[in-house]
């Protein structure tokens, strides 16, 4: 072999071991910006977080009966096709109260007129719950709709369940969050993690009526103070607003309900009226703890009738130096919610305050009860826009919120939505279970009053 | 037949070692031989050992007494992938593990005189994409790691009509196997993201498949040489897939997912498909500048449209799964020279454009194909009358290649139709690649 050969066999080989993989990484290719939506846009997807009031709550308790009817759910029927993605905790009747039953074994179903007046529509043994009455349990991302019941604003960004909320014990939580298997998420992550588009948030009720239906309202113990109000509701709103734009890279349309005031639910009974229900007509005053007290707690009808002598204990009255607790810190929460919304362009308010104040006094805003004696079952139901508790509207009534809601979002994103038609959502507040006849029983079983009196527990 | 048998057997016994790369345009591999290798593949019109019974089989005619081909060409492909900047400024980062396919070529061939007759081994197809930390690969739902090695063996025939032209007929007996690994993923917990939850294996083998190779070489001059050939498209069916699997969902999940396994029928299904692949069709033209330098060029059309789609048939509609593919017709441009230094010694180069037959829209984790350039270099020594040793290198460098056009992802209508505005399971990203491809050839003549 000469030397030349040599050289160049050398030369080849080494060009050969030499020759190795390059790789240049390439850079991220940029995606288009996600585009921002716009009218009918808004309605790809849809969640909506808050309390009882969005949850569905009604009848002091959490059942389908009562779920369908939600505003959310309601506002998704009318939003279009994307609606059948709309996934609510469904919970089969009897419904998971909020009373205890006596026994801790035996879980309250929801109130329902009995014939007489009201009492649990059914209880279901503790140990079956999970099977029997959580239909939705295993829908395997969160639920659309994630209101809570008792949840306070501090609850949507920090309750991981029941032992962390503000209520403990409210195992509402626990079926809503679903944690700690599904991996610790409040209830604004969760929301965020759905990517709406459009948002509904309807919070702070709870961080007041917890004080006004214990009868003892206080501000610092059972009444958010205003500044730690506003500063949690503007945080939850720009935090929702980030945490989307974040990981969808759009902004969602937030439409939130304000709180509206107690005198627009027939739970707070003015004294008079309260008289006339409990004595009947002319009245004769019951004699009360507090002096002149400005509201009863309908609660108080089943402690005279469970044989509670009066004067009534002052849980069950409000007087007005407690009335002006409650109605100050509505007015600043109100107050509040409006500078939030006015200082962003993506939130918008939808008044339930003002819608729920033109009812007031009407009888729409009466109870059942109170209207059932001279009405009858069903043009008592079709009447009142509220539930058995007092406190929640029923089907109705959510359908005015619903209404309510559509009127603000037309305005604001400039689309149709066609209105709910509030003759078709019929209410039975007895649950197809009538078992005696008027007059025939207590107005308020004990449970009965247990679980209204438990409904902001 | 015999000995197709027999080298059927070693076939078999290859693919163990893990045949097939996707290292020629689509999931073609040009690479048969060491020395048409050295020479970019531009081999068609000079075809003169026993490679030509893949590169062109008439180049037999033209040969003389017996020879055996030995030649191994270890391919070590790399390939990275940047996902597409998502709206939090974060991006998927994924790499192929290492990998290396020692791509076979053996060959024989035999002059009676005016005939010769040959017999070859090669892989020409095959693809093996496999992704670093399958867990977390964010093209998992497509596949984490797919494995198709086709053989081919040619038992061929040539006629040396005159001293002037050759023509040559056989058949491409071949047999392809395929593995695909994947991932089905469901969105689970409060932050709604995927998580694993089955794993899916989609294995198969085709029995044999009979086609016909044909060539033609024509010396026009002491210095002219065309040449052609032509091996025809296939359809491999697979009959005898299985699809398994395997329930890898975390505790909170197994008992939904073992339902949801049982509700597609078991862990275990049969089911067939059909791989197509196209022709190769080779037009050559090979000079002989001075005693010393030889080039060549060859254009070769690979008839890759029918590749139009992958259709998975396990019988039954949630299993069912049709890859479109839409491949397109493609001409590859080969150069190759030749300088002999001395009698034993000659040096070789070669180029390569070859252009992509995928459309934007099948990029993806299965085959991130892209159009490059290869550069090739190598020797052929000639130790002994009887021996002669054949070396090259090829890199095959491609461009980088992303399914994000506009800002937008590029996917087929059906996935549009299915997934509407995304995400797909198809990441939206950039791929880039390389290989190094060595070979090593030994002629053994007798």
């Amino acid at each position: 072999m000469t030397k030349l050969n040599k050289i160049l066999i050398g030369v080849a080989l080494t060009a050969l071991l030499g020759a190795g993989c390059s790789l240049d990484t390439p850079a991220p290719a940029d995606l288009a910006e996600v585009p921002q939506p716009t009218g009918d846009g808004y309605f790809a997807s849809y969640a909506a977080i808050g309390n009882s009031l969005t949850a569905g709550f009604m009848d002091a308790g959490l059942v389908m009966n009562g779920q369908v009817n939600s505003y959310p759910q309601l506002l998704a029927s009318v939003v279009g096709a994307k609606a059948i993605s709309f996934v609510q905790p469904m919970i089969a009747f009897p419904g998971i109260g909020s009373s205890d039953t006596g026994d801790p074994l035996q879980v309250a179903g929801v109130l329902h007129f009995d014939g007489a007046g009201l009492s649990l529509a059914g209880v279901t043994p503790l140990a079956d719950v999970q099977e029997e009455l959580l239909l939705a349990a295993e829908w395997p991302i969160p639920y659309n709709n994630l209101g809570v019941p008792g949840a306070t604003t501090l609850d949507v960004s920090a309750a991981l369940g029941s032992t962390t909320s503000q209520s403990p014990g409210n195992a509402f939580f626990d079926f809503i969050l679903r944690n700690p298997t599904f991996g610790d998420v409040v209830m604004r992550d969760q929301a965020i993690a759905l990517g709406p588009t459009l948002l509904t948030c309807w919070i702070g009720n709870n961080d007041i009526l917890g004080g006004a239906t214990s009868g003892e309202p206080e501000v610092g113990v059972n009444v958010t103070p205003t500044a730690a109000f506003t500063a949690m509701y503007t945080a939850l709103l720009d935090d929702v607003t980030d945490g989307i734009m974040t990981r969808y890279g759009y902004e969602p349309a937030i439409f939130v309900g304000n709180i509206p005031d107690i005198s627009s639910a027939p739970y707070f009974v003015p004294k008079a009226l309260f008289d006339v229900m409990a004595t009947g007509d002319p009245p004769t005053p019951i004699p009360t703890v507090e002096v002149d007290p400005v509201y009863v707690l309908f609660p108080a009808l089943s402690y005279l009738a469970g044989g509670g002598l009066p004067p009534l204990p002052e849980e069950y009255t409000l007087d007005a130096a407690e009335v002006a607790v409650v109605n100050t810190a509505v007015a600043e929460f109100n107050a509040a919610i409006d500078d939030a919304v006015a200082a962003r362009d993506n939130v918008w308010l939808y008044d339930a305050n003002a819608e729920l104040a033109a009812i007031a006094g009407t009888p729409a805003a009466s109870h059942f009860l109170a209207l059932v004696g001279t009405l009858g079952v069903e043009t008592a139901a079709a009447t009142t826009y509220f539930s058995l508790d007092g406190i929640h509207p029923n089907n109705r009534g959510y359908g005015l919120v619903a209404n309510g809601f559509i009127d603000v979002i037309n305005d604001a994103l400039d689309t149709s939505l066609p209105e709910i038609d509030l003759g078709g959502l019929t209410w039975d507040p007895t649950y197809g279970l009538v078992t005696k006849s008027w007059g025939d029983g207590p107005l308020v079983t004990p449970e009965a009053a247990r679980a209204m009196d438990a409904v902001f527990r | 037949m015999e000995g197709i048998k027999k080298l059927l057997l070693l076939a078999g016994a290859l693919c163990l070692l893990g045949t097939g790369a996707a290292w020629g345009s689509g999931f073609n591999i040009y690479e048969a031989g060491a020395k048409a290798t050295a020479l970019g593949g531009a081999f068609t019109a000079t075809a003169d050992d026993g490679t030509a019974i893949f590169y062109n089989p008439a180049g037999l005619a033209f040969l003389e007494g017996s020879a055996v081909d030995l030649n191994l060409m270890p391919i070590l492909p790399s390939a990275e992938f940047v996902g597409a900047m998502q709206p939090d400024g974060t991006y998927a980062t994924a790499k192929t593990a290492d990998q290396t396919f020692p791509i076979p070529g053996v060959y024989f061939y035999k002059n009676n005189g005016e005939f010769t007759y040959g017999i070859g081994l090669s892989a020409p197809f095959g693809l093996g994409v496999k992704w670093d930390d399958p867990d977390n690969y964010v093209g998992r739902a497509v596949s984490y790691d797919v494995h198709l090695a086709t053989i081919y063996v040619t038992p061929a025939l040539a006629w040396k009509v005159n001293e002037d032209v050759g023509l040559s007929v056989g058949v491409d007996v071949s047999y392809t196997d395929i593995t695909l690994k994947r991932r089905m993923l469901q969105t689970f917990g409060g932050n709604n993201v995927p998580i694993d939850v089955v794993d899916v294996e989609i294995a198969g083998n085709s029995p044999l498949n009979y086609t016909p190779v044909a060539g033609a070489m024509i010396k026009a001059t002491d210095k002219l040489t065309f040449g052609a050939m032509y091996h025809h498209k296939k359809t491999m069916k697979i009959d005898e897939g299985t699809l398994t699997l395997t329930n890898i969902a975390p505790e909170a999940l197994e008992t939904t997912v073992d339902g949801i396994i049982a509700g597609l029928g078991g862990d275990e299904h049969k089911g067939s498909t059909e791989l197509k692949l196209p022709h190769i069709l080779s037009l050559a033209v090979a000079y002989q500048f001075t005693d010393k330098l030889r080039a060549e060029f060859d254009a070769v059309h690979f008839g890759w449209s029918h590749f139009d789609e992958l259709a998975l048939d396990f019988g039954n509609e949630d299993l069912n799964e049709t890859i479109p593919e839409a491949y397109e017709d493609v001409w590859q441009l080969r150069f190759g020279a030749a300088y002999d230094i001395n009698e034993k010694l000659t040096v070789m180069g070669g180029y390569v454009r070859d252009k992509s037959p995928q459309p934007t829209e099948s990029v993806s984790p299965l085959l991130p194909d892209a159009s490059r350039d290869d550069f090739s270099l190598g020797i052929t020594y000639v130790v002994s009358e009887k021996v002669t040793l054949n070396a090259c290198y090829m890199g095959v460098n491609f461009e980088e290649r992303t399914n994000v056009v506009d800002g937008v992802q590029v996917v087929f209508p059906e996935e549009e139709a299915e997934y509407g505005a995304g995400p797909y399971p198809n990441p939206a990203g950039t791929y880039d690649s390389y290989a190094d491809i060595f070979g090593i050839g030994i002629t053994y003549s007798f």
